[in-house]
């Protein structure tokens, strides 16, 4: 069995208080090192995966394993391997984008020197090293998420989550974000994961398997 | 090129902003606390105040000292004599006639007369009889030449140290005189005053108070009015019944003020967390733990606390010196502020509760 894959065997999943609306039932997955986009509709379930996958929930029943054989609740790999670009308000307004990226490299135990070369390269990549400076609530909503990827990436995670991170973008922005999604697992080609929840067609181009999703028949979204 | 906060200094960033966003919030908290903690202050140091009270008087009455007083129709009439108190300790008679007299120092003192002509009393204050007349005083130097008197009748009485035996008395100045020295007031009403000063090996002072009392009960004099025995005993259960008192209401006010401190910044702090929830989960899901996410909000509650019983120990002390003044010294009394402090921070830790249960809920219920 590959330990740099993602596994997912049985899952079941239903949020609490919600009378029955069950999201995954006996759910199955792999996710070897690659570029994996999720495909479905809003609401069928592919974020409450992600966070799964990232050990923010946990399942009623079945088994995940992230790489190293771990479960996704492992503190170290939530810290050090983990990534994870939300769809909305992903930095915190109090700091400058770089000061994002930093505290979460220190929390993740990067060297100062590391980090910050880390942060410098990744913000230049993305296209708002001009910007590492300003805070947060000063940029444009495809800035943030320019930012957001950065500081997800900054750490160099084994595992990288984003969730709808195209959605409201343009072209320009929608292309420098999957491209740059796409290099960072090349760059480690043979363990890093990068998993993309998203209706957007544009970015079927870039991943190396579609994945359809859809909710478990009698679940209501 | 910044530099970057560390995770305490982002935390901290984070309080302060919250804190300038909504002044009213901490102020609130502050006000409630603090105006709390002065009136808690205020109402232990009234008991304080009160135990001092009494322990001043048990100290100057002595914890083995009985007074009798016995009323007689003239200063000079025999007094009444116990001999059973003088096997269980020194007894010390003085016929005090309802008078004073006048210093040329300036000040004035209370008249007495010694009760035996042989001078066994006087020599148990520590004064012979050919030193009559004498005064005895708290606060002028022994051997002082004074001139006390009243009316036409003036004697020369040397200054010689109150003896502690007289301490009893609650009187600073005694001029013991003969009866000729001063024949008018000698004709006056008065009171035998017999101190007893107990042996330690005699039975204790509270039952041997009850049986004077129960041997003055029995045995009426026939005087216009029987012996009154004073001591220390009363004064000590009033001590004991004040400090059960004050123990009883320092645990329901301490109790109250917890409780209020607890329901006051508990709501605040769930309001101010559930505004703040997606970004506190956003730190989570970067590996900042769930204790140290309390610890801000316990830390924040803490120092609001504190800070307000601070404010109030000053306020106490301006009110108690306003109002009265013997009080301000109790306020700053540990047995005071340390129940006090001591429920505002049982509050603030009982207003953490609320945030460490919504601490709980799973970082993908609230991100998205």
């Amino acid at each position: 069995m590959n330990s740099r894959a993602i596994t997912l065997t049985d899952v079941d999943f239903t949020y609490p208080g919600t009378r029955g609306r069950t999201v995954l039932r006996g759910y199955q997955a792999r996710f070897e090192p690659g570029v994996h986009l999720l495909r479905g509709y809003s609401g069928c379930g592919k974020s409450t995966l992600l966070r799964l996958i990232a050990g923010y929930l946990a399942p009623d029943a079945g088994e995940i394993r992230v790489p190293g054989g771990r479960t996704p609740a492992d503190r170290d790999y939530q810290v050090r391997s983990l990534g994870f670009v939300f769809q909305s308000l992903n930095l915190l307004d109090l700091v400058t984008v770089r000061q994002n990226l930093e505290m979460v490299g220190r929390l993740a135990g990067l060297p100062r020197p590391e980090l910050a070369a880390a942060a410098t390269h990744w913000l230049g990549v993305l296209g708002i090293g001009p910007l590492a400076d300003e805070r947060p609530d000063r940029l444009s909503g495809g800035q943030r998420q320019r930012a957001a990827f950065a500081r997800a990436m900054v750490k160099h995670p084994d595992v990288l989550l984003l969730d709808e991170p195209t959605s409201g973008l343009d072209e320009v922005s929608t292309a420098a974000l999957a491209g740059a999604a796409r290099d960072f697992q090349r760059a480690a080609a043979d363990r890093r994961i990068v998993i993309i929840a998203a209706h957007d067609d544009r970015l079927v181009a870039y991943a190396d398997h579609v994945h359809g999703f859809a909710p478990p028949a009698g679940a209501r979204p | 090129m910044s530099t970057s906060p560390s995770l305490l200094g982002y935390l901290l960033r984070d309080t302060l902003v919250r804190w300038r966003g909504r002044v009213s919030a901490p102020l609130a908290r502050l006000a409630a606390a603090g105006s709390l903690a002065t009136a808690a202050l205020l109402v232990l140091a009234s008991f304080a105040l009160g135990a001092a009270t009494l322990e001043e008087r048990i100290a100057q009455f002595g914890l083995d000292a009985l007074v009798v007083r016995t009323p007689l129709r003239r200063a000079t009439d025999p007094a009444p004599s116990f001999p059973a108190l003088a096997d269980h300790g020194r007894v010390l008679t003085l016929k005090v006639p309802y008078a004073t007299v006048e210093l040329d120092t300036g000040g004035r003192a209370a008249l007495a007369f010694a009760a035996d002509d042989d001078g066994r009393d006087l020599a148990a204050l520590g004064v012979g009889a050919d030193r009559l007349p004498v005064l005895l005083s708290s606060s002028l130097p022994p051997g002082m030449p004074v001139r006390a008197g009243l009316g036409p009748w003036w004697v020369a009485a040397p200054a010689a140290a109150l003896p502690p035996a007289l301490r009893p008395l609650g009187l600073d100045e005694v001029l013991v005189a003969r009866p000729g020295d001063f024949p008018l007031q000698a004709e006056l009403p008065g009171t035998a005053v017999t101190l007893f000063a107990r042996d330690p090996a005699a039975p204790s002072l509270a039952e041997l108070a009850a049986a004077l009392a129960t041997v003055i009960r029995a045995n009426p004099s026939g005087r216009d009015a029987a012996p009154v025995v004073q001591s220390a005993v009363p004064l000590l259960r009033e001590l004991t019944a004040l400090r059960a008192s004050w123990l009883g209401y320092g645990a329901l006010l301490a109790t109250v003020l917890a409780a209020t401190i607890a329901v006051v910044f508990g709501s605040g702090a769930v309001l101010e967390y559930e505004a703040a929830a997606y970004t506190t989960a956003l730190l989570r899901s970067f590996g900042v733990g769930r204790a140290t996410l309390w610890l801000q909000r316990y830390a924040e509650a803490a120092f609001l606390a504190n800070a307000g019983g601070l404010l109030a120990l000053a306020a106490a002390g301006v009110a108690a010196r306003v109002a009265l003044p013997q009080l301000a010294a109790h306020v700053p009394a540990a047995a005071v502020w340390l129940p006090v402090f001591a429920a505002l921070n049982a509050g603030a830790l009982a207003a953490a509760v609320p945030v460490a249960v919504a601490l709980r809920r799973p970082v993908g219920m609230v991100l998205h």
